[in-house]
């Protein structure tokens, strides 16, 4: 069997296997941040799919700062219909965990739809429109981080993702380039603290270990500053504090890590391989492994950025197809103690019945993602609805109407 | 619009059945791909089952 297929440990819960859906905004939620029916169509689909976990797209627990319009979010008005989306997808598959990623987009929240914030005097090129705040704000943050995480476990989430990942907020506290001394800037203790309170502050406010406590974290960020530098001038990759990062989460109660790289608004390619990048995946397996030594075993690590890999027929060198699919790498990294499982984005909006298949021996019949990467242009316009626009007519028509209105996307970056 | 339909084309139609744009249609002596219609999502070339769709996207 392939090891993808077999099931993993989370803490005290079990994964009944080891391929999950990643948290990818769809920016479908009705105007209170509540599901809505397509946001139940994906998720239905993710859950009849057979995936061992489901990460829900980035909810916010707050609506002032947000990426993208008709974002999900996690207030108390959210309640009564989260509880109803979660029971409604557990009575459609009661055994895949469901993960609520909780998300501040600080200085990369749409200007169109929400204001945004930074944490350096000297803003990142391109978000001079942002608000400089302090720990006033930020402290109020983490508060907003942990009744998010309190109202996931309220409404029947297994676990939460408590995101530090792609250039949002808890990436630009952590990377190098927040430099001012505050306090949670300037050296790496007060960086990393930001983190830590939203830990403590969670496992606090739950205290039951059957819910599941992680990140999904950028390991290195890809431009000057960015997370996994060596200084807030320096593109050159030390992984030095992302590794004191892992090492401190799970001191701090993290039960797992979905691990990526880049941020989409500033280093797409890094973050999502694409078909002119494919390449890039492997960097992401040196990434796994550094996640993998740096954690106990029994946090386990999950990769990402693997859509390009698909059946291993895509454009890719010096390998054979067959040693280059998704199914060859996620079984043999497993094998190899580089990482514990693996987690799909695009290839999700392509065929959410990918594991389903799989473990069926119906891989002919899986829907390959064609690595066109519409959806995620959709993404970049941050109010259309977003989905695969290859294999469903809605979101094929979509992209042809944005393409229409607003003209050819020309720079991969919101 | 970066992809064409070769010679090798069989008629088979597989390629209109799959395209969501319906931006494939029957030509002369083989299948065509309207560029004004076309946008590029691959699922052709995906699905084409002896080949004969080919990109001349520039590098």
């Amino acid at each position: 069997m392939n090891n993808l297929l077999k099931p993993m440990q989370i803490g005290p819960r079990t994964a009944v296997n080891r391929i999950a859906i990643n948290a990818m905004e769809a920016s479908d939620a009705l105007p209170n941040g509540d599901p809505s029916e397509a946001t139940y169509k994906r998720y239905e689909g993710y859950f009849k799919g057979g995936a061992g976990i489901v990460v829900l797209e980035a909810i916010t627990p707050q609506y002032e700062h947000i990426a993208r319009a008709n974002q999900l979010s996690i207030k108390e008005h959210n309640v009564p219909a989260l509880k109803k989306f979660v029971a409604h997808l557990k009575s459609l598959n009661p055994d895949t965990l469901i993960f609520f990623q909780i998300t501040h987009s600080g200085e990369i929240s749409s200007n169109r739809c929400s204001t945004r914030i930074r944490v350096t005097e000297e803003p990142l090129p391109g978000y001079e429109d942002a608000e400089l705040v302090r720990e006033d704000v930020i402290d109020g943050v983490i508060q907003d981080y942990i009744n998010g995480a309190k109202l996931a476990y309220e409404v029947g989430a297994d676990g939460v993702d408590l995101k530090l990942c792609h250039g949002y907020l808890g990436c630009q506290i952590l990377r190098p380039y927040n430099k001012d001394n505050w306090k949670y800037g300037g050296a790496w203790e007060n960086r990393r603290q930001f983190a830590v309170n939203i830990y403590d502050g969670v496992r606090k406010a739950v205290p039951d270990e059957n819910f599941i406590i992680g990140s999904k974290i950028s390991v290195y960020e890809g431009f000057p500053g960015g997370v996994g530098t060596a200084g807030p001038d320096s593109a050159c990759m030390d992984l030095t504090e992302t590794i004191d990062l892992l090492k401190t989460l799970e001191e701090h109660g993290c039960q797992y890590i979905i691990q990526s790289a880049g941020s989409p608004s500033h280093t797409l390619d890094l973050a999502h391989p694409d078909i002119r990048t494919p390449d890039y995946a492997y960097i992401h397996f040196y990434f796994q492994k550094v996640c993998r030594e740096a954690l106990s075993k029994n946090v386990p690590v999950i990769g990402s950025a693997c859509s390009i890999f698909r059946d291993g027929r895509k454009e890719f060198y010096a390998v054979k197809p067959e040693k280059n699919s998704f199914a060859f790498w996620g079984n043999k990294n497993i094998e190899d103690g580089i990482v514990d499982a693996y987690a799909i984005g695009r290839q999700a909006f392509a065929d959410p019945y990918l594991p389903k298949k799989m473990k069926e021996g119906r891989e002919k019949e899986i829907k390959w993602c064609t690595l066109c990467d519409h959806c995620v242009e959709l993404l970049i316009r941050q109010d259309y609805n977003v989905g695969c626009c290859t294999y469903d007519k809605k979101y094929a028509m979509l992209y042809k109407d944005a393409n229409e209105k607003r003209g050819v996307i020309t720079q991969k970056h919101t | 619009m970066a992809r064409f339909i070769t010679d090798a084309c069989v008629n088979c139609g597989t390629c209109i059945k799959w395209c969501l744009q319906e931006a494939i249609h029957e030509g002369e002596s083989h299948m065509e791909i309207n560029p004004d219609e076309c946008v590029d999502c691959r699922v052709c070339e995906e699905h084409c089952p002896v080949g004969a769709i080919e990109n001349n996207e520039k590098i």
